[in-house]
């Protein structure tokens, strides 16, 4: 399954280019400056990474479940749309509102809305660049099995990814991450011990238009 | 810059109060724990088990069918009984019928050995009008067409022949007067018991093997699961409330259990019984067992725990092993 992710993430990739491997006309490094703002549409499949219960005794379970299998998940997906405005010529602020889905293994749905705010700081600029981000914000969350049950949690995102221009307004980015979710039950709630961390890691292919 | 900062800091401390705090589930179990407890789902549907014999189950499936799971290897094999909807056991046999349709009497049933499955045989004139089978015992609930008459009775089966008799096998026919269809219930293949609507309020007739208690009491809800042990009844009514007997008084118990909205009012919940006590899974899948004096008690052990995010369809006890009925996982089993 992963195999095949990659190689459609890679043919992705790939095409752009050869569609403009013929172009010659020289691409003019572009410098951000504040006021500067990027439009970014992200899509692909997500790996459930882990459940941390911290709080479960070893006979109800393990504490640190990690990938699919162990986790009793299926690889879902995930895609989103960010908008972003440059503070400095590094930083960028802005939102991402994205929608996450997979399915466990007796095939009942896990959803996450995750709306973040959004801080991404490019070190590396030009016609490769090197975009890391860190998100904070709220995720809905909501599961089709038993009484089907939701919650509203908060959320964390770390990125990174390499984007290639191959337009001065046009670049396409691959990349990964963490989304981390945290399910906490208070210590007085009958299954405080049932308190998880989640993560989940997409692997995106994001067009990114940008503009002065 | 610094003083843009500093700003920053007050709106991102409330943020993450906030977060904090919308972040704490108090609806359910745990989202990522059911996930982590999740199951493969079986393709045969709700499985309502009949009997068992050797190695074999046989059951009623979701999808209509009628299969036999072989236990050693965990493999399905329909039978081919399509569109059946009774079953009843008769020793080594299984009977399986049609429902009666617009008060118009349906014959078509037939009979399953066992032991030798592949050569189902039908049973001639079973002109009844039937309305249920109880699964795992010999009872079948009739009716005279357009009365209010019912009647419930067991199916005989000979060398070469098949009938229903009474139930009680008296030359006397084993009648009740309901204003509605009544619900059959039997865990057992001794006991059963007949919950109808009279008017506004619910009849219950329990038979013993040996003789019938009509209660004095009536609810305002359909008796959905019960066991007796030959003195003692435990009951729970389709709206979650316990009941126990007195000779022929039903007493409501104080403690109570959550039955799904999901479950018809008029059809039996899935229970079965262990020393005396009743047991049951809840909306939420966590069990309770209820004793004769109708005290509810959670019941939170290893095999409860199997069942954490697994919705139960029918039970079969076998000796201290019981075999579970899923709604959508297939089969399992646990010792208790």
């Amino acid at each position: 399954m992963m195999k095949k992710v990659l190689i459609v993430l890679l043919l992705c990739a790939a095409i752009p280019m050869m569609l403009f491997a013929e172009d010659e006309t020289p691409v003019k490094v572009r410098e951000y400056e504040m006021g500067n703002q990027m439009f970014t549409f992200r899509a692909g499949p997500v790996i459930p990474a882990f459940f941390f219960r911290p709080f479960l005794s070893s006979s109800d379970g393990e504490k640190f479940l990690v990938f699919p299998d162990a986790m009793h998940m299926k690889v879902g997906g995930y895609g989103s749309i960010r908008y972003q405005g440059f503070l400095n010529s590094t930083m960028a602020l802005g939102g991402e509102l994205g929608y996450l889905f997979a399915y466990d293994k007796g095939d009942e749905l896990f959803t996450s809305v995750p709306f973040q705010a959004k801080l991404t700081y490019i070190p590396l600029q030009g016609t490769i660049e090197i975009p890391l981000s860190i998100g904070l914000g709220f995720s809905y969350n909501s599961y089709s099995g038993g009484e089907a049950p939701s919650f509203l949690s908060m959320l964390a995102t770390l990125e990174a990814g390499v984007s290639w221009y191959f337009k001065d307004d046009w670049g396409i980015t691959l990349g990964t991450g963490l989304q981390l979710i945290p399910e906490i039950y208070g210590s007085n709630h009958p299954y405080s011990d049932h308190t998880t961390l989640a993560g989940f890691m997409p692997i995106t292919l994001s067009v990114t238009y940008r503009n002065n | 810059m610094k003083r843009k900062f500093k700003h920053m800091v007050i709106p991102v401390l409330l943020v993450l109060a906030t977060l904090l705090i919308v972040g704490c589930n108090t609806e359910n179990e745990g989202i990522f724990m059911r996930i982590s407890e999740s199951v493969e789902k079986v393709d045969v549907g709700a499985v309502t088990l009949l009997a068992k014999n050797g190695d074999y189950l046989f059951a009623k499936t979701g999808i209509g069918d009628f299969y036999k799971y072989n236990t050693l290897t965990n493999t399905w094999t329909d039978l081919n009984a399509k569109d059946y909807r009774y079953f009843s056991t008769v020793g080594n046999y299984i009977v399986i019928g049609k429902k009666a349709v617009d008060d118009t009497a349906d014959n078509t049933a037939f009979v399953y050995d066992m032991t030798d499955v592949a050569t189902p045989s039908a049973i001639p004139a079973l002109d009844e009008y039937m309305l249920g089978m109880s699964p795992q015992s010999n009872y079948v609930l009739t009716k005279d067409p357009g009365t209010t008459d019912y009647y419930v009775k067991k199916i005989n089966i000979g060398a070469t022949a098949y009938e229903l008799t009474d139930a009680l096998n008296s030359s006397t026919e084993l009648s009740f007067v309901f204003s509605a269809d009544p619900t059959l219930i039997s865990n057992d293949s001794v006991n059963f018991l007949l919950s109808g609507q009279v008017g506004t309020t619910y009849r219950h007739v329990l038979y013993n093997g040996t003789g019938l208690t009509e209660y004095t009491t009536s609810t305002d809800f359909p008796i959905v699961g019960f066991t007796f042990d030959g003195t003692e009844l435990i009951a729970v009514t389709s709206d979650g409330s316990i009941w126990t007997d007195s000779t022929t008084t039903l007493i409501e118990a104080s403690g109570s259990v959550v039955i799904p909205e999901s479950n018809p009012k008029t059809q039996p919940y899935p229970v079965f019984t262990h020393n005396n006590e009743l047991y049951i899974q809840d909306e939420t899948y966590d069990f309770f067992k209820i004793d004769a004096a109708g005290t509810v008690t959670e019941v939170t052990t290893a095999w409860t725990d199997e069942f954490d995010n697994i919705k139960i369809k029918s039970y079969l006890v076998d000796g201290t092993t019981v075999y579970v009925g899923t709604q959508t996982n297939g089969i399992f089993k646990f010792d208790i």
